[in-house]
This record gives C-alpha cells, sequence and structure tokens, in this order.
C-alpha cells in the first residue's frame, strides 16, 4: 500500500523504534500531564484532557502496542491529530523532526516489526539511520474494550 | 449545465427557495382538495406558480417557466369563476407540483431539466385554459393576459445569446422593470427575500421561521429592494454553530468566575458577578433558541406521503397534526425523519385497514393518523397514532416463539407492553406480506436504534381493535445543561437535573433502612420500593473509606428517575448544582453505556455525565444474572431480562403478585375516607375518583381485616388508574420466572415460584373486568375478537 498524500511526516519514539504521521493529521504538540481517568474505558485510554476547552481522548500508544510502560517520562508529549472531525491524542515517549520522505525510498512492512507491533504500521522509509515506520492511523484509533 | 450563469450562486439560492415554495404549494393544493372552495388555499398555490414563473424566467429556465405558466393560468381561472374546480385539477395541479420538483431536482444536480417530460401535462393544462377562456366574460382581462406574457417573455429573448454579460443581464431585465412597475422586479426580490408571504396559512398561526440555510449574501443589486416588510435575515450555519461554542465557552469562564467570587467577600464584585451570570443565562439561552426548528420541518412533506401512499392501496386515511411548531434543536431533526417516515408509512400500510374492514368494525371509513408533538419535563415528546387494527398479541407472541426469541413460557409470562417491545428486535416482522412500503423486518429495529442514537427513547401502546400509538421521546438541549455534581471517591461525575426525583442523606442508624432482597438492596421511600445501585459498583472503582465512628457516617442517595421508573443511586458526596456543559465524548469512548458525555464543571475539572438510562439498563441485568446464578440450580431456566413484580400478600393470606410495569405506585388509605357510590366503593384521589377493588370480594372471600387503613396499589387498567386493595404489600422483586401451572383459577395468569416460593401471579385487568366496574356492554378483548 503505496502512502502517496503528503510526504511530510510527523516523526516520535516510542522506545527505539521511530515512528510517523502524515503532518497534515497534525494539529499540535502539547506537553500536558493532567489526563481524567475514564472508569471502564479501553486500557489504552489514559484519559481525557481540557485542550482550551475542549475535551481531547488521550491514547497511549505504548499501551495500545501492548509495550511495557513507560519508564522515562521526562519527554512524553501529546500529539493532537484532527481525525473524522474530532481530536484525539496520542501519548508518545518523545517527539522527533518534521522529515520530508522520498517515495522511492519506502517499502512494505516486514514481517518481524509487524508481528511486534500488531499490524499498527501501513509501511517503513528508509532513512539515512533508521526505519522510519508509518502508523497506521485507522487501526490505531479502534481500540478494543 | 449552469455554466451559463455568471453568478451560480444566485442560482442555488433560487433552487433552495424553489424547494421550499414547492413544500408550500403541496400544503396549499392538499387543503384546497379538502375543500374545493377555500380561496385562500388557492390563492397559495397560485402565488407559489406565479412567483416560480417570475423567477425561472429572470433565469431563463423556460421549461419551469412554461409549465408554472400553465398550471398559474388555470388557478387564475378558478379564481375568475371561469372554471370549475374538481377533482382533475387537483391531480394535475399535483402533477404539476412533482413535475417541477423534478425539473429543479435536476437543476440542483447540474443535469438538464428540459429533459423532464411534461408535453401531456401541458396538453392537458392548455385544454382546461382553453375551456376556461371561453367562458370568460370581460375581454379586458385576456388582454391584461398577453401583455403580462409578454413581459415576461421579453426578458428571456435578452437571455438566449449566452455570450452576454450577465451583470448587463441584469440590469436590462431590472430596467424593464422598473419600466413597466409591474409584479417582475418584486418577484425576484419577494422571491429571494422574503418567502413567508407565499406560503399557506399553516394552522392559522403565523410564525416566522428563522432562515439559516447554506447562502453567500445575495448580490447587492437584488437585495438592495427588498420588501420593507422582511423580518428574517439568512445566516450561515457554520456561524450559529460557532456562536454556540463560544457561548458554552462563556457559560464556563462564567461558572469559573462565580466560583472565585463566591469566596470573596466584596459586595460589590459578588453582585456584579451575580449580573453577570444573568445575562450570560439569557444569552445562552436565545443563541440556543437560533439552534431550535419546528418539528413542522420534518412533518411539512408527511402529509403529502399519507395521501398518496393510502390512494395507492386503496384506503382512505387522513393525517392530522398537532403542535407543529414545537420546536427541537436542529441537529435532531434530521435525525427524527427517517424513524418517523418509517412508523407513519408502517400506521398506513399495516395498522389501518381497509374502508370494507372498517365498516364491518363500525369505524369510520376514513382512518386517522395523528401526529402529535409537545414538550414535557425537558424532553420533546412525539406521538404517532392511529385508529386502526392495533397489534394482535396473539400474532406477535406466536412470532417472538417461532423466531427462537424467547420460549413460548417466557412470553405466556411477558406483559403485554413487553411483547409489543418485541417488534422493535432486529429481523422481526409479522407483516403477512413483505409490501415495497414496509415490512421489510428492517424497519423498527432501525428505527429504535436512530431514536436511541440521538439520545431519545421510542415506546408503544396498542389496544387490538382500536389502534397504536408510538411515543418518542427526545431530550430537548443539548449544549448546556443544569445538573448535580456528585462524587465517588476522589472522581467528580455530574447528573442531568432533569433525571433527578430528589435527594436522600442517611446518617448513622437511618443506613440500615436500606434493605436487601435477594441481593438486590432497596430502599422504601414514601410507600415505594426502590432499587439502590451503587455508583461505585457502575463505575467499577472503590468509594471513599467508610468512616471510623458508625455515627457519623453518611450514606447519599439520589433519587433518579429514568422513563417511569426510579432507582436510588448511591453516591459518597454530593457537591452543587451547576450548569455544565456538555462536550462530546470521542467516539473511542461512544460505547460505554453509562455515560452519557463529559463536561467540564465550575472548577475547570472534566467529570464525565452519567448516563441514567444506561445505568439502569446494566445494573438490572447484572442483577438478575446474579439471581440467575443462584437459581441454575433449577431445570430449564429461562433465559431473557427478569422482570419486577409487587409481590403482596392477597385475601387468605396468599401469596400473590402484580406485574410492577403496570403498578402506578402504593398509597395507604384510610377506611373511612372510602365512599360507596352507586353500590362500589370509590375513594376520592388527587383530585378524581378512584375506583376500588377488593381482591377479597373478587376471589369471593370474606374481608376479615378491619384495620383503619387499607393497602392500595394503584393500578394502570387501560390507562385508568384503579385501586386494588390488597390485605399487606410485601416487596417488589426482580425475577425471571418460571411458569409452573397456567390459569390455575380465574384472575390468576399463572402459578410461579417468586422468591423460592409458590406465588400466584395475578390477571389484574381480569380483575378489574370481572368486578363489572364499568358499564355492563363494555366488551372484553376475547368477546369482541370473537365478534
Amino acid at each position: 500500500m503505496k502512502v502517496n498524500s503528503s510526504d511530510q511526516y510527523c516523526t516520535f519514539y516510542l522506545g527505539n523504534q521511530l515512528l510517523g504521521i502524515e503532518a497534515l493529521n497534525v494539529q499540535e504538540i502539547t506537553q500536558q500531564r493532567e489526563f481524567t481517568k475514564v472508569p471502564r474505558s479501553p486500557s489504552s485510554v489514559k484519559g481525557m484532557i481540557n485542550l482550551r476547552g475542549q475535551l481531547v481522548v488521550a491514547i497511549d500508544l505504548r499501551t495500545r502496542f501492548s509495550m511495557e510502560e513507560c519508564t522515562d517520562e521526562s519527554e512524553q508529549m501529546n500529539i493532537i491529530m484532527r481525525v473524522n472531525d474530532e481530536m484525539v491524542s496520542l501519548i508518545v515517549d518523545k517527539i522527533g523532526e518534521v522529515i520530508r520522505v522520498d517515495n522511492s525510498n519506502y517499502e512494505d512492512v516486514p514481517a518481524h516489526l509487524n508481528q511486534k507491533f500488531g499490524g499498527l504500521f501501513t509501511g517503513i522509509y528508509k532513512l539515512e539511520k533508521e526505519l522510519l515506520a508509518v502508523l497506521n492511523l485507522e487501526k490505531t484509533l479502534q481500540l478494543s474494550k | 449545465m449552469s455554466d451559463e450563469f455568471e453568478n451560480e450562486e444566485l442560482l442555488k439560492e433560487f433552487l433552495t427557495e424553489s424547494f421550499e415554495l414547492i413544500e408550500a404549494m403541496d400544503d396549499g393544493i392538499m387543503e384546497f382538495e379538502k375543500n374545493l372552495n377555500d380561496k385562500d388555499a388557492l390563492d397559495a398555490v397560485f402565488r407559489v406558480l406565479h412567483s416560480l414563473k417570475g423567477a425561472s424566467s429572470f433565469f431563463g429556465l423556460k421549461h419551469v417557466e412554461g409549465l408554472a405558466h400553465k398550471a398559474e393560468n388555470v388557478l387564475g381561472l378558478i379564481q375568475k369563476d371561469c372554471v370549475e374546480p374538481n377533482q382533475e385539477i387537483v391531480t394535475l395541479m399535483l402533477e404539476s407540483s412533482d413535475k417541477l420538483k423534478d425539473m429543479l431536482e435536476k437543476l440542483s444536480n447540474g443535469d438538464d431539466h428540459n429533459v423532464v417530460d411534461c408535453e401531456e401535462l401541458k396538453q392537458k393544462l392548455t385544454e382546461i385554459n382553453e375551456e376556461g377562456l371561453k367562458n370568460s366574460p370581460k375581454p379586458k382581462k385576456k388582454v391584461a393576459k398577453k401583455v403580462e406574457k409578454e413581459k415576461s417573455e421579453r426578458p428571456m429573448e435578452e437571455k438566449t445569446n449566452d455570450e452576454e454579460d450577465k451583470k448587463v443581464k441584469l440590469e436590462l431585465v431590472q430596467e424593464e422593470a422598473n419600466k413597466e412597475s409591474e409584479k417582475k422586479e418584486e418577484d425576484v426580490q419577494i422571491f429571494v427575500a422574503n418567502i413567508k408571504k407565499d406560503a399557506p396559512v399553516q394552522n392559522k398561526e403565523d410564525k416566522p421561521q428563522e432562515k439559516k440555510e447554506v447562502a453567500p449574501p445575495v448580490t447587492p443589486e437584488v437585495s438592495k429592494k427588498s420588501s420593507p416588510t422582511d423580518s428574517n435575515i439568512r445566516i450561515q450555519v457554520s456561524l450559529i454553530d460557532k456562536l454556540m461554542n463560544l457561548v458554552s465557552e462563556l457559560v464556563l469562564t462564567k461558572n469559573q468566575m462565580q466560583q472565585i467570587v463566591e469566596e470573596k467577600r466584596d459586595q460589590v464584585l459578588i453582585s456584579t458577578c451575580q449580573k453577570l451570570g444573568m445575562v450570560t443565562s439569557e444569552l445562552q439561552e436565545n443563541i440556543m433558541k437560533t439552534r431550535m426548528q419546528p418539528v413542522h420541518n420534518v412533518w411539512a412533506k408527511f402529509p403529502r406521503i399519507v395521501r398518496d401512499l393510502s390512494i395507492s392501496i386503496g384506503k382512505k386515511i387522513r393525517l392530522d397534526m398537532v403542535g407543529q411548531d414545537t420546536e427541537l434543536d436542529r441537529s435532531l431533526i434530521e435525525s427524527i425523519k427517517d424513524p418517523l417516515t418509517h412508523i407513519i408509512r408502517n400506521a398506513v400500510d399495516h395498522g389501518i385497514e381497509t374502508p370494507e374492514e372498517r365498516k364491518n368494525s363500525g369505524k369510520e371509513e376514513e382512518g386517522r393518523v395523528l401526529l402529535k408533538a409537545y414538550q414535557q419535563s425537558g424532553q420533546v415528546v412525539i406521538e404517532i397514532s392511529d385508529d386502526g387494527r392495533g397489534l394482535h398479541i396473539q400474532k406477535i407472541s406466536d412470532k417472538i416463539v417461532n423466531k427462537g426469541l424467547a420460549s413460548r413460557e417466557e412470553v405466556e409470562g411477558m406483559s403485554d407492553r413487553k411483547v409489543y417491545n418485541y417488534i422493535f428486535h432486529p429481523g422481526f416482522s409479522t407483516a403477512e406480506k413483505v409490501t415495497n412500503i414496509s415490512g421489510r423486518g428492517v424497519g423498527m429495529d432501525v428505527v429504535r436504534t436512530n431514536i436511541e442514537a440521538i439520545g431519545g427513547v421510542v415506546d408503544l401502546e396498542s389496544k387490538y381493535g382500536e389502534g397504536t400509538v408510538f411515543k418518542i421521546k427526545i431530550p430537548l438541549t443539548l449544549a448546556i445543561i443544569p445538573a448535580l455534581v456528585v462524587m465517588n471517591g476522589s472522581r467528580n461525575y455530574v447528573i442531568p437535573q432533569s433525571s433527578i426525583n430528589g435527594l436522600i442523606r442517611l446518617k448513622g442508624e437511618e443506613i440500615k433502612k436500606i434493605e436487601n432482597i435477594q441481593g438486590i438492596p432497596v430502599y422504601r421511600l414514601r410507600g415505594d420500593l426502590i432499587p439502590i445501585i451503587y455508583l461505585s459498583d457502575c463505575v467499577q472503582e472503590p468509594r471513599k473509606k467508610e468512616e471510623e465512628d458508625f455515627e457519623d457516617s453518611k450514606l447519599y442517595i439520589v433519587i433518579v428517575r429514568v422513563e417511569n421508573e426510579r432507582f436510588g443511586l448511591v453516591v459518597d458526596k454530593i457537591k452543587d448544582h451547576q450548569e455544565i456543559v456538555v462536550k462530546p465524548m470521542g467516539s473511542q469512548l461512544k460505547d460505554i453505556e453509562i455515560y452519557a458525555g463529559a463536561s467540564i464543571i465550575g472548577n475547570g475539572d472534566i467529570a464525565l455525565i452519567l448516563d441514567t438510562a444506561g445505568i439502569a439498563k446494566e445494573m438490572v441485568s447484572k442483577d438478575t444474572k446474579k439471581l440467575s446464578e443462584e437459581k441454575s440450580e433449577d431445570d430449564g431456566l429461562l433465559s431473557g431480562d427478569g422482570s419486577m413484580y409487587l409481590m403482596v400478600e392477597g385475601p387468605n393470606h396468599n401469596r400473590m403478585a402484580i406485574e410492577y410495569e403496570s403498578v402506578i405506585r402504593l398509597e395507604k388509605v384510610e377506611r373511612k375516607s372510602i365512599e360507596s357510590l352507586a353500590d362500589r366503593d370509590v375513594l376520592k384521589y388527587r383530585g378524581s375518583i378512584l375506583q376500588l377493588i377488593y381482591l377479597s370480594k373478587f376471589f369471593n372471600i370474606e374481608d376479615e381485616s378491619h384495620e383503619e387503613s387499607l393497602n392500595v396499589v394503584i393500578y394502570n387498567y387501560k390507562g385508568e388508574e384503579i385501586g386494588i386493595v390488597v390485605n399487606k404489600i410485601m416487596d417488589i422483586v426482580t425475577e425471571e420466572i418460571k411458569v409452573k401451572k397456567e390459569n390455575p383459577r380465574k384472575g390468576v395468569k399463572f402459578l410461579a415460584l417468586l422468591q423460592k416460593e409458590t406465588t400466584e401471579i395475578l390477571d389484574v385487568d381480569k380483575v378489574v373486568e370481572g368486578s363489572k366496574i364499568f358499564e355492563e356492554n363494555t366488551k372484553t378483548q376475547e368477546e369482541r375478537m370473537a365478534a
């Protein structure tokens, strides 16, 4: 599946893995730490945050990817996305840079990565120093109970 | 294609308004159909056609203009008594309306509207015109007609040249109009700026409707000369939504401010803040009003639908509408259109009988469907009732069993209302034939889903042979609601004021008042037993730690109402009443039934809004699950929800029970306040007379008790309140029961194990009928069915 829309990606880290989402969808990045927990919500929902009067659901990506809990929260950030007319926040370990990618470096997801992260990627870009995995936003936001 | 016109937006506006006009025209035609001498209705239709004609010529839409013109002529002749109004003309008018609609639709899709064939129609109209003209007494009128025709044709000639600059065309037309000072110019402006004048008088009320269609501002040339009576403006929907959001924010900020100010001692500051509060509330109220639209907007199409539908299947049906100006938030208006349409079509297709059937059952040949809307305790209620066949409980029961939705025993044990509610079950349809109108079995459950999706509920009642009533209840406003802030542990939650029935605080010893019946905590509230639910259980989070000193421990119960039932919600703390802003929760959380949304409370914290209906639904099924676990040793365990039963002690100390659904309330009544009226015992009760029925009398047992007060169960017998006198009121229980024996004796539906003991489940309806407290010639259901 080729990614053919914008070629700018907002990147971030989960552990050592660099991930990216289309910059077009990203509204802002905020450090907010006050999550209001929602009892009985899916496990990957960390809670809600109050973004200037708007309530945004924050999804802990580590939990979503069934990773261990974050040991170093000092650089944790919220990436506020706009998807389907509503806003949602993705909690990530660390923010990377905005990268422009070259489609010629695109590859499908290798099997081992796919397994490790539960099919939540759409593809990989080979960068100079590392691999950039493109997040499957739609799948990420489909939370099970 | 609309390439011809430089100003596409003007055309868009023309189309929007034309559609509205045609709807108004339909109303007029149908009014006219009911009474062919109704001058007003005729005038209304005439004006619409006239406006359409004028405006369509302005845009060079010859095809539209041609048809409108011919139709208008016919009506004009009727107005002058040159043509006799009759049903054929009505039909032609309706046909014209349909053709015009088709043309407009083609135009709005950017297709060629000239393909809409109306030659035959125009021919017929022309024939009538010519006939009428022959009857025309004064030749002068003819000339006037010709002149008018010329005027309307001239601007068109100017337009056939596509190359010409649009602005020039406009000016030319305006010059023409100015010269003639005839209706031409007014046509365009009145057409564009003021629709209300053309709409027929509806329900003798002239309600100004704010128009909020998406439309950019009209070009200056046209709007400059808008009619002085114009009191409406058009603004973009997005602007209104923005205003709504801003006002919501304002309310939040005001709340925060109020909290801070309340702690200060400065009187001036406090009173100024209060003033701010009042102004903000009023501002909010009025902005809310801009979002409200009358239900009529959705209902407008129904009379025509009913008419056409009933004619096509050979029935005579009339649609009456009451409360059309009841208002509803615009976002909800669209959502109820489909459910309403389906219910109405159902009523027409299956509910109302054919004229012969109706005659044979002694009804009027013309069936009646009534659409009623009104506001009630923070909700909008829409009722759709028909005087048709009503639901056949046996057929439905059979269907339920055949579809495997419940066993025969369970169904026999269900109340009528419960059985009726099965029609909302997916895949359920008792229509013998699946018509292309309704009966596909996909309708009713979608209706319920759609209504519940907007936070509403739908229910129904039916009397076999008499008709059916559907009731839809929808929340009134969405954004800002008064609510109560409560806590569980350290978290804040919010309960909408509209759901709250009362607050109770139990201290120390009083806490024992919460009784436990088979694992379900209940509380006796003024004679009623209501189930108790712990908020901590709902959210699955621990409560605040118990106080060390028992004396000081407090328990707070919020009495919550869900439809006609109540329950008590135990919370750790009740904070205060606030106006909160309802915020959407995010689609990831929509499925959690116990929440209705989220909000920001006064101190800026986020608090979840509890959905009392969702809580009731969940907790009730949980309780019955618990019960069923205990009873698992029984064989043949029933599936399905447990029902609520009122357990009483009847004559001879017999264990009896009444289906709680039909119980309105419980009363203790002084013997001395009972009066005797024509050999019956009655009671002056709440402003009316309550008939009393003694179970002892019905079962032919001596009334041994001579206590001063009697226990009376106020029962809903077919809409009326009847008092059933029992020996004692024991409990309210929720159980899935197993029928042990059916119809053991008169007045008893069946024997069942209730709380592990044999209990007689009463057929109260039969008891009432058997007590012959109504007129002798009132037939029972069976007798009528047998007829």
